[in-house]
């Protein structure tokens, strides 16, 4: 099989040609003997099969980020039969530099002109031609988003993999090095690439007139991300629901029968255990299909770099960038897609930090915790501004945690980000990519979350002696935990529930003191005084939000160590800061 | 001479010299700002928020911090 590598720099619609050339089978997976993941597709190309692997976006084939490490890696321990490297027509004259990088490694190319729609109305005019015999390679012009230039591209690279030659490897040491690839450049384009003196003004500058406009651009971005955050969840959440009582229809009406000839304790772990955390990680999906949709929309109309630039400000006094920005806010409906969302950061440190402090963020599935509490703590009159409050916590924890870590994952100050013009998003390539996304968290949430239910069954169900189950010894060994902070011993168990998901939390408490979800009110305020209740409260929102967003964090960071420190600091700051009220109202008391 | 950061918005200019890491520097170049590229400063943030630059037809933000380490000139 023949092996063709997807080059090219960020924002070159690079995705769009991969998902014109290969539809919907492609997949993530790691890279043999790296540990990057990457997107490949096989497709058949001059009667021949092809693996096409997308490599990441990067500027300079000598340069230092993270792309730029990887992509080297990559070409240097992998035979390549050939690279399709992706520009953006409008921009040849910061983009051939890199094609000329890739020319001098050795590796045979066909170079694809993309954006000829753009150039065209921006008036650039080119020689093709030319440009052709300059670089010596096959060089086509297209618009991937129009299929413009589309037969050409796949003659050039049917030819291409019909050649005999061997696959080899990059000789990187022939690489030029930026200047002298901008040098090169200057000369193969002179004459034969021209951009007009004047560039005509388009839609772009008359939308940005607004957008970015000093005093009401921040205004406008609120209302987008108020909007986008409404559409989440006015679409996700009834699908969620749906999802949720098809899968509860599956329990009762087949499930259970099924299961019925088996012991009890087997029902109970199949049931309560295995099946509660299939159900928890499906009723994901919905809501990361839309919110990768919507993000799709922010990121490839060009929005994204617009809410950096209007944020940045803020964001870069905590050591972060204003992409975070938009993240952390759609944090407040879910982690999970939040901290997937972090991949718009090429930056490993930014987006370490980031999803440092996304965990903060006060979740819809902790929101009904807060909510329920408030209820039955407070009077109505009261009640929303408790919760006021405790939005108010959730952001101080962020910022704190930011100002906090923000020297050990010092992000670069050498912040640049490309304000593309505004594009109209194609439909199939974001749904291609949300449905690529959903299935490879699902994958890696299943087995995770999976394990997380099991064991807090195991907890709950394993006899300790005395008629007592190991949950309420966890409870009698974590007291000098749980004592400083007023949290009941029974409730140690409630945490651990809450640590898979915030959303069986209120049923957990109901178990816990054996009363319908109708009647946990009264037991509340039964068993529990008014301070340690809130205590609790406190705990549960800032501790880590659930296992989906461990899993996530995991699999994002690809750092055992640093998914510990996430859990870590979140356990720790919760503790402190419930410590701080208990002992705080009984010194008042 | 004067530095980016303190050029005026809505001017065009000539990078003269630019004082940055080896790292900073490529970054910057990816962007087609290398001494003696011509650049249109279109917009800068509020509250020391980036700038945005035009170099070609690639519009793109960088920070004021880094901003202050390029040299310039008012194009002609």
């Amino acid at each position: 099989m023949k092996r063709f590598a997807l080059l090219g720099l960020p924002n070159t619609g690079k995705s769009t040609v991969f998902n014109r050339l290969t539809g919907m089978s492609q997949r993530v997976g790691n890279w043999p003997g790296l540990t990057v993941e990457l997107t490949s597709a096989r497709l058949l190309l001059g009667g021949k099969m092809v693996e096409l692997v997308d490599l990441p976006g990067v500027n300079d084939l000598t340069g230092y980020s993270d792309d730029e490490a990887v992509v080297r890696d990559v070409l240097m321990s992998t035979a390549f039969d050939a690279a399709i490297l992706v520009l953006n027509a409008a921009q040849l004259d910061r983009q051939l530099p890199l094609a000329l990088q890739v020319l001098a490694s050795g590796i045979p190319a066909v170079v694809v002109l993309n954006m000829a729609d753009e150039a065209r109305l921006l008036g650039i005019t080119l020689d093709l031609d030319v440009l052709r015999q300059r670089l010596g390679v096959p060089v086509v012009l297209v618009s991937a988003k129009r299929m413009e230039g589309w037969p050409a591209l796949m003659e050039a690279l049917n030819r291409q993999a019909a050649s005999a030659a061997t696959a080899s490897h990059a000789q990187l040491d022939r690489v030029p090095e930026t200047q002298d690839a901008i040098m090169q450049a200057r000369a193969k384009l002179a004459a034969c690439w021209n951009l007009p003196a004047v560039l005509p003004e388009g839609m772009t500058e008359k939308v940005d007139a607004w957008l970015m406009h000093s005093w009401l651009g921040l205004p406008l971005f609120f209302a987008c991300m108020a909007v986008l955050f409404n559409l989440t969840y006015q679409i996700g959440t009834p699908l969620q629901g749906l999802v949720g009582d098809g899968l509860d229809w599956f329990k009762t009406a087949a499930l259970q029968q099924w299961l019925a000839p088996l012991p009890a304790i087997v029902q109970s772990l199949l049931l309560e255990g295995v099946w509660q955390g299939v159900s928890t990680v499906l009723t994901f999906a919905p809501i990361l299909f839309v919110f990768f949709i919507l993000m799709a929309m922010v990121e490839d109309s060009g929005y994204l770099a617009r809410a950096a630039y209007l944020t940045d400000a803020f964001m870069a006094k905590l050591g972060l960038d204003g992409r975070g920005f938009v993240m952390q806010l759609m944090g407040f409906g879910c982690n999970v897609p939040a901290i997937l969302g972090t991949r718009v950061m090429r930056e490993r440190k930014q987006r370490l930090l980031t999803m440092l402090i996304i965990p903060f963020s006060l979740c819809s599935a902790r929101l009904q915790v807060v909510v329920f509490f408030a209820g039955i703590l407070f009077t109505p009159q009261q009640a929303p501004w408790v919760l006021l409050l405790l939005y108010l916590l959730s952001f101080v924890v962020a910022i704190f945690t930011a100002w906090v870590f923000k020297h050990r994952y010092r992000g670069n100050e050498a912040f640049l980000l490309e304000v593309p013009p505004y594009r109209l998003p194609g439909m199939r390539h974001m749904l291609i990519r949300a449905v690529a996304e959903v299935r490879a968290f699902l994958e890696l949430a299943s087995s995770f979350i999976l394990m997380g239910v099991v064991l807090v069954w195991l907890v709950s169900h394993i006899p300790a002696g005395d008629n007592k189950t190991l949950a309420d010894v966890l409870g009698t060994v974590m007291a000098p935990v749980l004592d400083p902070i007023g949290i009941k011993h029974e409730l140690a168990v409630a945490l651990l529930v809450g640590f898979v998901a915030k959303e069986i939390l209120l049923g957990g408490l109901a178990v816990i003191y054996g009363v319908p979800e109708a009647g946990l009110g009264a037991a509340l305020l039964h068993h529990l005084d008014w301070a340690s209740a809130m205590s609790f409260l406190i705990f549960t929102l800032v501790y880590v939000p659930c296992l989906s967003t461990v899993a996530a964090i995991r699999r994002e960071s690809k750092s055992r160590a640093f998914t510990a420190l996430s859990v870590g600091w979140s356990v720790l700051l919760a503790w402190l800061i419930s410590f701080a009220f208990y002992q705080g109202v009984h010194l008042l008391r | 001479m004067l530095s980016l950061d303190k050029f005026p918005p809505g001017c065009k200019g000539v990078v003269d010299s630019l004082d940055l890491s080896d790292e900073a520097f490529r970054r910057v170049a990816a962007f087609g700002l290398i001494p003696g590229s011509h650049f249109n400063l279109t917009r800068c943030a509020p509250f020391g928020g980036p700038l945005v630059l035009e170099v070609g037809s690639t519009r793109f933000l960088l920070r004021r911090s880094l901003a202050s380490l390029i040299q310039v000139r008012v194009a002609e």
